[in-house]
């Protein structure tokens, strides 16, 4: 194992920031760290850079300790095999292309030809060959946080360490070049570790999705996973748009629940270890089919309402339709003019059942989404 | 050197001429150790550059001694002196100050070296003291004014003439909480008979200047038009034509004394016994007259060119006016009227 | 085939460096370092201070046959004090928020706009920032005062008899201490001004704002500290200046602190009891000021020079161009063009007339600089003593700047307070307590005494003006250095010492000035073999040789002037 978390435990005063945060990265894997502000992401990275000293745990990156509360071990970020990119990039302003990327070279000693090739060949990797005598100060956010990025890489580190690295470029750019990392890192084949509150990052990018709320770790697992197979109401939100209307639970099999909505329309769906009783069922806007409303009669999975608002989006149109008193987000190809009466339905292994347990979750993530 | 059998054959004058001759033997002997010394340690408050110059005639008639003076003012200089003998860091041979109170506990202390030069005969006792402290310089007080905005006629003649309402707000002086010239002048004045100075000068509208340079400089400037200081920067400005008039009052003329004295523990103490003996001698004085414009009270030395000399005039010593608590009664008053205490 | 120094793609790593170690003191050098910085600091501070309050309690100086005694205290609430001390804190806070005023306006004049003159303001501020306190003031009573220049033509030429100027008042200390301590203003808000991020003030202009309002809603904020930090600079600059109020505040009654305690100290009968214990008073409630305001300003103050990288834009003055121009033209005009002409004038003439023509004209002053051997070993000693002196208060400043903003170990408040504690005390009780304190130790006499005195007094100097800049530069770049192996001592020197270039040049030309003009601290503690320049000139001058004085502040400040370019290589880069 590259990076081994384990109960790790960072406090603030008298407000805990990590939880018992324990999970383990392979060789060569990518995993997010995904969670809205306050979830402890950025700590829990921090702690594995030696930036912050964590109450209790045990931290260790490529086999050796560098953290363990229970030795007093605790190794500086200097002594650690990582490279990190952060958030606001941290170039020096002072010191030119080649000198900001050189730098991990530089401070260990290494010879010249050495940091000469590696430095090239890092520049390389992220398309800055012609760039490197430039003065830092007169590069773009882009071309910054490549530097960033190139710096992080060239002296080969054991973790690879990025703290949102790419909030503050604009979209298309952001787009590029969160493909052009995935790339770098599959090259690298070094493990990763890679913070972000965008879902769409931590979906196209990991190998595995640690989902954290609060300072614990509410799901860990392929996007696939995370995204189809939520366990929870906190992390369905997290992980992309998520649609929830109030149900009540009559039956309660595993691949077969019964309910019934507000309204009366009866609901099949799909849910792990619900009980009978006042539940939640989450649909995935794409997953919704909207349709003029014809005047059919009720059949299960088929909700009526009528179009609030419509968005188009190039691609897709968005429409917030009302049901009841809940807004549904339905994105959808097919064409329907606003105060249109529609009908939305869905397919049952598209609609998840949530009990009543993780209904609170989804309340505090409302106001988040 | 005579041999003992001369000697004996002519008792009585020869029993003088023994004494002069083994006093200028032991003399020659001082003078002999001094040049082997080699260097002079000088803390004194003569204003530069003329001090330098002062000294530097010294190192004419003495070439083998090295000079290397500090200067500083009289009260700072005091605390210096304090500090450093008190912790048994003085480097001087030799002191030269204007006289204080503090001087008189120095002796008490023992810090002081008795020693007569030979010089020292042809000074009046009043300039000697407890053959420790040698008076070789007075600093006269005078009346001054502007020639070029007062006329002789209008000009004031003694003390009580600078009260004069038509001298509001342009008679100026430096404070007596910073100048023991001025608290000695005050004494005198007292002595005299003119009382309420300080509430009298307040009402004309008494100007304040930084020390006697501060006030000479506004005299010639026209800030004021007349003042009463010591006469030091007086005599140096109408060297240079400076249109200033100067008036020694027949009344009393406040004199303050510039001492020299020898520390008991020096590290050069036959320089210093030379040192001393040439600044009370005729070369000596007279170059301090020449070259800083003292007035020097060797009798018999040239006074100072464009101002009097010291015959005639009734000097008012501050040894025998200013007491420690005069001066502190003098400050006191002074800082009430003005608001200060 | 792939050279052994390519970057090996599959994970071969450079030889680790990690190490498991027990304890979290892998910086045990760091820890070395503060703990020595501490000492130096306490021992520079305490001993002097330790000697003051000492006696405090006494009833005269050491050697003297004093006794213990309350009644200093005592006296410290005497009206004629509290009278003083209110004077002296009126005219401190107006001088501070003018100046302040002035030298913030012309650093952003400088280092945010496109104001077409930098290099002369510049230019003229260093050249002002020679004046020595005194020589100022003396060139403007010869300008201002009663029977000055100004007034003769006036009403000798212009037969305006209505208008008098009269420099002997409040107004007049107010005036000259502004045009004085301008200079300390600007260098102070110097370096965090010119490293901050552009991107801000430039979002503000593409809003519509005139430079006026940029200014006040963007810069102004955003230079919280360092404006806190030179409005209090310049207070307690004011609070201790001595010369300005002794000659032009003397004959207008007008009574400072520090002329106040010059006569307790200086003249005959000295209360150096007193003094000690105004002066111990003064620097508690400084010592309590400056900490109160890092306790306020420091969380609130945001990083403006992070690794986003910054572009120096300058910003289009527009229509104030000329308003611009006028202004420093005045100030330089007014703080060292005429002063120096009054110099030169002073120093060929043999006695003060206010019409040139009827002036009798000299060389004499120069001569006798030439003739007088203390001279030039003054000359040498105040290189040393402040050129390398500062190098050594440099030093200092930066240890502990860096210590008490960022690498903030146990202890690092007692050293902020520590470090702020001489700033309140005047020159001359320091130079007292130094006296007491250093009488008794062998470099008593040497030029090593005069360092320790000057490193001292003015270490707030240092470490004002390098912790702003510390406090500006984002901790994340420093960050970024440990993730990439660098240890703290090679962060430090790799990146935070090349960042703080600017506050370090500054820093130095302060330093080196302040040390260059001090005179009340050294009046005490010099000998002839270590006098230095300002004792020479402030000599001629107490001794009305205000002639012998101007020349010789004349050649000093122009050799002081070269010598400085070649220092600093093109002091005028802006």
């Amino acid at each position: 194992m590259s990076i081994k978390v384990q109960s790790l435990v960072k406090r603030f005063g008298d407000r805990t920031i990590i939880d018992h945060v324990s999970f383990e990265i392979a060789h060569g894997e990518l995993v997010s760290l995904l969670g809205p502000s306050g979830c402890g992401k950025t700590t829990t990275l921090r702690c594995i850079a030696g930036l912050e000293t964590p109450e209790e745990g045990r931290i260790e990156i490529d086999d050796e300790v560098v953290f363990d509360s229970a030795r007093g071990i605790m190794v500086e970020p200097y002594h650690r095999s990582i490279g990190m990119v952060f958030q606001s990039y941290a170039i020096w302003p002072h010191l030119s292309v080649f000198q900001n990327v050189a730098f991990p070279l530089h401070v260990r000693h290494r010879p010249r030809a050495e940091v000469e090739s590696r430095v090239m060949r890092a520049l390389e990797m992220v398309g800055l060959v012609s760039f490197r005598d430039r003065s830092s100060q007169q590069l773009s956010g882009g071309q910054q946080q490549r530097v960033a990025v190139a710096r992080a890489i060239v002296h080969s580190p054991a973790a690879l360490l990025f703290d949102e690295p790419l909030s503050n470029l604009d979209a298309k750019l952001r787009d590029r070049t969160r493909a052009e990392i995935r790339r770098l890192q599959r090259e690298l084949h070094v493990a990763t570790v890679y913070v972000t509150h965008d879902q769409g990052e931590a979906l196209s990018l990991s190998d595995r999705i640690l989902v954290m709320g609060e300072g614990r770790i509410h799901q860990a697992g392929t996007p696939q996973q995370i995204y189809g197979d939520p366990q929870d109401a906190f992390v369905a939100d997290v992980v992309g748009a998520a649609n929830f209307f109030d149900v009540e639970i009559q039956r309660a099999d595993d691949d077969d629940f019964r309910c019934v909505a507000a309204d009366g329309t009866p609901i099949h769906a799909v849910g792990r270890a619900a009980v009978p009783g006042p539940g939640r069922v989450m649909v995935r806007p794409d997953r919704l089919v909207i349709e003029p409303d014809s005047g059919d009669g009720a059949a299960p999975n088929r909700l009526r309402g009528t179009v609030v608002q419509r968005l188009f989006l190039g691609g897709h149109f968005e429409y917030a339709v009302a049901v009841g008193p809940t807004l549904l987000r339905v994105f959808s190809p097919v064409q329907i003019d606003e105060a249109a009466r529609v009908v939305v339905s869905f397919a049952a292994q598209d609609g998840i059942v949530l009990g009543a347990q993780a209904v609170s979750a989804a309340e505090e993530t409302e106001a988040w989404a | 050197m005579l041999r003992r059998r001369t000697l004996l054959s002519l008792p009585m004058f020869a029993g003088i001429a023994s004494t002069a001759h083994a006093q200028s033997t032991d003399w020659v002997k001082v003078v002999e150790a001094a040049n082997k010394q080699g260097h002079l340690n000088i803390l004194h408050n003569t204003p530069p550059p003329m001090g330098d110059l002062w000294l530097a005639e010294f190192s004419k008639a003495f070439p083998a001694i090295s000079v290397e003076a500090t200067r500083l003012g009289s009260s700072e200089l005091m605390q210096r002196f304090n500090t450093e003998y008190g912790a048994g860091a003085s480097q001087n041979d030799v002191l030269i100050t204007l006289w204080d109170d503090t001087l008189a506990k120095w002796q008490q202390n023992g810090w002081l070296r008795s020693f007569e030069p030979p010089e020292a005969a042809a000074f009046p006792d009043r300039y000697k003291r407890d053959n420790q402290i040698y008076t070789i310089q007075l600093i006269r007080s005078t009346i001054v004014s502007n020639k070029s905005r007062v006329k002789e006629a209008d000009a004031p003649k003694d003390w009580a003439d600078c009260f004069d309402p038509k001298w509001k707000d342009k008679f100026g002086m430096d404070p007596p909480w910073r100048s023991v010239a001025i608290q000695e002048m005050l004494a005198v004045w007292d002595q005299l008979g003119i009382k309420d100075v300080a509430q009298r000068m307040k009402a004309n509208g008494v100007r304040f200047f930084n020390g006697s340079a501060g006030v000479i400089q506004a005299v010639i400037r026209g800030d004021i038009q007349i003042a009463g200081v010591i006469d030091p920067p007086v005599i140096s400005a109408l060297a240079d034509g400076a249109p200033v008039r100067v008036t020694y009052p027949a009344s009393a003329i406040p004199a303050i004394a510039t001492v020299t004295m020898l520390p008991a523990k020096a590290p050069h103490p036959e320089v210093g016994m030379v040192f001393l003996n040439w600044s009370m001698s005729a070369a000596g004085q007279q170059s301090l007259v020449d070259i800083v414009g003292a007035t020097v009270t060797r009798p018999g030395t040239k006074p100072p060119k464009l101002v009097p000399g010291l015959d005639g005039q009734k000097i008012v010593l501050s040894t025998d006016v200013l007491t420690p608590a005069k001066q502190t009664a003098i400050v006191n008053e002074w800082r009430s009227v003005f608001g200060l205490q | 085939m792939a050279s052994d120094h390519t970057l090996d793609l599959a994970g071969a790593a450079l030889p680790s460096r990690a190490r498991t170690i027990r304890h979290r003191s892998s910086d045990a050098f760091i820890s070395a370092i503060f703990v020595a910085t501490f000492a130096v600091t306490a021992f520079l501070i305490v001993t002097p201070l330790a000697s003051l309050l000492y006696g405090s309690f006494r009833t005269g100086g050491p050697g003297t046959n004093a006794t213990y005694t309350l009644g200093n205290w005592h006296d410290l609430g005497s009206p004629g004090i509290i009278n003083t001390l209110l004077t002296t804190c009126v005219i401190s806070v107006l001088t501070s928020v003018f100046s302040s005023v002035c030298g913030g306006a012309m650093a952003w004049l400088t280092y945010r706009t496109d104001f077409r003159y930098k290099k002369l303001l510049v230019a003229a501020i260093g050249l002002s920032f020679f004046f020595p306190g005194f020589i100022l003031a003396m060139a403007w009573v010869i300008l201002g005062s009663p029977g000055g220049i100004f007034n003769s033509i006036l009403s000798d030429f212009l037969h305006i008899d209505s208008v008098q100027f009269d420099i002997y008042s409040v107004t007049g200390i107010i005036w000259i201490q502004v045009l004085h301590i301008t200079p300390f203003a600007f260098f102070t808000v110097r370096g965090p001004l010119s490293s901050m991020d552009a991107s801000l003030e430039e979002a503000a202009y593409a809003s519509g704002a005139n430079p006026w309002q940029v200014a006040r809603r963007v810069t102004l904020p955003l230079m919280l500290f360092p404006v806190l930090s030179s409005l209090l600079l310049c207070f307690v600059l004011s609070i201790e200046q001595f010369a300005i109020p002794a000659l032009v505040g003397i004959p207008g009654h007008v009574n400072t602190l520090a002329t106040e305690l010059y006569l307790l100290t200086s003249f005959s009968p000295p209360n150096t009891g007193l003094a000690a214990t105004v002066g111990l008073a003064m620097s508690a409630v400084t010592g309590l000021s400056i900490f109160a305001q890092r306790r306020v300003v420091h969380r609130r103050s945001a990083p403006t020079v992070s690794g986003r990288g910054y572009r120096l834009r300058p910003l289009n003055l527009g229509r104030w161009r000329a308003a611009a121009t006028v202004f420093c033209l005045l100030y330089a005009l007014l703080s060292f063009i005429i002063p120096s002409i009054a110099l030169v004038y002073t120093s060929v003439i043999k006695y003060f007339v206010a019409n040139p023509f009827e002036a009798a004209y000299t060389w004499r002053n120069y001569h006798q600089i030439w003739e007088s051997p203390g001279t030039v070993r003054a000359f040498i000693n105040t290189l040393i003593v402040a050129g390398g002196g500062a190098v050594f208060g440099l030093i200092l400043g930066t240890l502990i700047a860096y210590s008490t903003h960022r690498l903030k170990r146990r202890g690092y408040r007692g050293l902020d307070v520590l470090a702020s504690l001489p700033f309140g005390i005047p020159g001359i009780v320091i130079g007292l307590g130094f006296l007491w304190s250093y009488v008794y130790l062998p470099i008593y006499g040497t030029l090593w005494v005069l360092v320790f005195c000057y490193v001292a007094r003015f270490l707030p100097y240092a470490t004002e003006t390098i912790g702003a800049q510390v406090m500006q530069i984002d901790r994340v770049l420093e960050e970024a250095a440990w993730t990439s192996g660098a240890n703290r001592v090679a962060s430090f020197g790799r990146i935070m010492l090349p960042l703080l270039r600017p506050a370090l040049q500054s820093g130095y030309f302060l330093l080196f000035i302040a040390y260059f003009r001090e005179i009340a601290a050294a009046a005490l503690i010099y000998t002839s073999s270590t006098q230095v320049l300002s004792i020479s000139i402030w000599a001629f001058f107490e001794n009305a040789n205000w002639g012998v004085a101007s020349a010789l502040s004349i050649i000093t400040s122009v050799i002081t002037v070269v010598l400085m370019a070649a220092v600093m290589r093109a002091p005028l880069r802006v």
